[in-house]
């Protein structure tokens, strides 16, 4: 892959105030996004995995722009756009949420829901309805589809409307959070499918955040590792199934089961409690539930850093001296 | 005497348009106590009813219109108070009363049904923490502070307090991250193992029935189309339905490079297809599928409820 890097982010941070009860003084900070350095390139798909709670979504709504980072850098194809997105970008960026059902205005006709955000950038309402139905089409519905109201559509085919809402200002940058988790097996492999085969027709570049590793594994290109806000490791999809190095992610594997009876499960699941922001101020905040913890690891946070070429991992286990 | 014998059940909901079936000639075994057996299906096929109807928890505006649940013998629906049936549901936190502690909670189980006095009930509650891996301190912890994996686990505390005959979990982990579940299925897998309750799985999770069921019976639109032994379902499944699913899921041991899609969605409640229920989005269906409902036709150990294996 040598195509040139359209998403890049340095040291994106998102800290959420924590308030006292009395005088709503600030107490301290949830660090939900604390320092994301990562590249998308154009035509790639990185998969987002993590827990609930692991600051996944939240890194998702900065890079959608939805909200401002606390610190930080983002450059969408060369130019930085952390504070200010230029009006030529605007609608490049697009966000489909997990929910189809609340993403949709109940009161307005599917037409009204993909027409606005065309005339929100001055086309006409003719031209407007002619490219609402193109990419009806694109996500397999129908002109039928125009006048009807989400209530009458069901969970796969909203998502379908969503997606043609999301793609129908152009965006080269989609941002995926958790799109199929609300849906069966069947419904998500067609939404699977579909996104798949937009990207290649589109030439879109892909974040795609989920919970699901099978998933990740499907669709991604290259795996993202995040726990309690940080990055833990990245690589190639093969390359985190086949040589995960850093010990959360070894325990995340063992978690999820194949669809094989045959296979024998054995999770290694550390005790301990999920994602600790707060406590964290110094060392690696998976060291509580670590098995393989030494004294460094509560004292030091340790860095991201690239073991092989393409495969980087924040654990002091792989930091030479 | 069976654990669990379903035979010929069907169960109707009242909508405003009348009454419309849901769940159809459903025939289940549980045959041995220390047995799993998983019920597989999309979201509106059924399996939630079927497991409300086993448990004989079945809501007001729905009916039983034919056939039976036993449980060692007894029908749940004439002996309900004789009947000892657990269910755990999906979201730990609604099936808590958020005004007691956790301790009251499993507590009054014993005081109601065993006339204990509190000390005692405390006692025995505080035992059954111990068995589901929480330590006698939780015992006065409401449960806003307890986290979801906790929460699962306090409800399996109360499922076991009463020595049920039968234990019916519904989507007991789906709410729960892939940690927190891997530890509470090992812990269900260790109660049904360890103190021989049989145990109804209802999720739509396949991977997760392939290492906590030993039988499976895949739901489609109200019906059981295939019931058979866990590791025959996996390596020879025979209702085209099964078949797609399994195709049609992401795998995390391999890559795959496309994934089978099932053309169509699920019918609802109330239109139910002629002839087979599967036959419009069925990639195998001839004439015969659209004019004739199949019946079941036994295959090994179990069923399946397709014409191609007429």
């Amino acid at each position: 892959m040598a195509s040139a890097v359209l998403v890049k982010t340095l040291g994106l941070k998102k800290y959420y105030e924590v308030r006292s009860k009395f005088l709503k003084r600030v107490v301290g900070y949830v660090k939900a996004v604390d320092g994301i350095d990562m590249e998308i390139r154009k035509g790639e798909t990185l998969g987002l995995v993590g827990e609930s709670g692991s600051g996944k979504s939240t890194l998702g709504l900065v890079l959608a722009k939805l909200i401002e980072p606390t610190d930080g850098r983002y450059i969408f194809s060369g130019i930085d756009i952390t504070w200010k997105l230029p009006r030529a970008l605007r609608g490049k960026i697009r966000i489909i949420f997990q929910d189809p059902y609340s993403a949709l205005n109940p009161r307005l006709k599917i037409k009204e829901s993909l027409v606005e955000p065309l005339t929100a950038q001055g086309f006409d309402k003719k031209e407007a309805v002619e490219r609402a139905v193109e990419y009806l089409k694109l996500v397999g519905l129908s002109d039928e589809h125009l006048e009807v109201y989400p209530h009458m559509l069901s969970g796969g085919q909203r998502q379908r409307v969503v997606i043609a809402r999301a793609l129908i200002t152009e965006p080269e940058f989609m941002i995926l959070d958790e799109p199929t988790s609300m849906l069966d097996v069947s419904t998500q492999a067609q939404i699977l499918e579909l996104l798949k085969d937009i990207k290649a027709k589109k030439n879109l570049t892909y974040l795609f955040i989920t919970h699901n590793l099978a998933v990740a594994r499907y669709i991604s290109d290259t795996i993202a590792i995040m726990f309690a806000g940080q990055i833990m490791e990245i690589a190639n999809k093969s390359t985190i199934f086949t040589n995960p190095l850093h010990p959360y992610t070894k325990s995340l594997l063992s978690a999820y089961p194949p669809p094989d009876p045959t296979f024998r499960w054995l999770p290694e699941i550390p005790e301990g409690i999920g994602n600790a922001y707060d406590r964290y101020e110094h060392g690696c905040r998976y060291a509580e539930r670590c098995s393989l913890r030494r004294d460094v690891c509560l004292k030091l946070v340790p860095e991201l850093i690239e073991v092989e070429k393409g495969h980087s991992v924040r654990c002091h286990l792989y930091i030479k001296k | 005497m069976k654990p669990l014998e379903v035979r010929g059940l069907a169960i109707e909901y009242l909508t405003h348009r009348g009454w419309a079936e849901v769940v159809s000639e459903v025939d289940l075994d549980i045959n041995e106590r220390n047995e799993v057996l998983a019920i597989v299906g999309e979201s509106g096929c059924g399996k939630t009813t079927l497991g409300l109807a086993i448990a004989g928890l079945l809501p007001p505006n729905a009916r039983k219109v034919r056939g039976y649940v036993k449980v060692f013998g007894k029908d749940v629906n004439s002996n309900f108070n004789s009947v000892k049936v657990s269910m755990i549901f999906q979201d730990a936190l609604t099936s808590l009363n958020p005004l007691l502690t956790v301790g009251e909670q499993i507590a009054e189980i014993y005081v109601h049904h065993f006339g204990m006095n509190k000390k005692e009930a405390f006692e025995e509650a505080k035992k059954r923490l111990n068995e589901v891996g929480l330590s006698a301190s939780y015992i006065n912890k409401y449960p806003h502070e307890l986290s979801g994996g906790q929460r699962q686990r306090a409800l399996i505390a109360m499922a076991i307090a009463l020595k049920p005959e039968l234990i019916v979990a519904d989507e007991p982990t789906t709410a729960l991250d892939v940690t927190t579940q891997a530890k509470v299925l090992n812990l269900l897998k260790s109660i049904v193992k360890g103190k021989s309750i049989p145990m109804v799985y209802i999720t739509h999770d396949l991977a997760l029935v392939a290492h906590i069921a030993d039988k499976v019976a895949v739901m489609y639109a109200g019906q059981v189309v295939e019931y058979c032994e866990k590791h025959t379902l996996f390596k020879d499944p025979k209702h085209p339905y099964t078949q797609a699913l399994l195709s049609s899921l992401p795998r995390v041991d391999t890559e795959l490079s496309e994934l089978q899609t099932i053309r169509g969605e699920p019918p609802l409640p109330g239109s139910f297809p002629k002839g087979c229920r599967f036959s419009p989005r069925c990639p195998k269906a001839f004439s015969m599928c659209f004019a004739e409902k199949p019946a079941i036709k036994g295959v090994g150990s179990g069923y399946v409820r397709c014409h191609l294996y007429g």
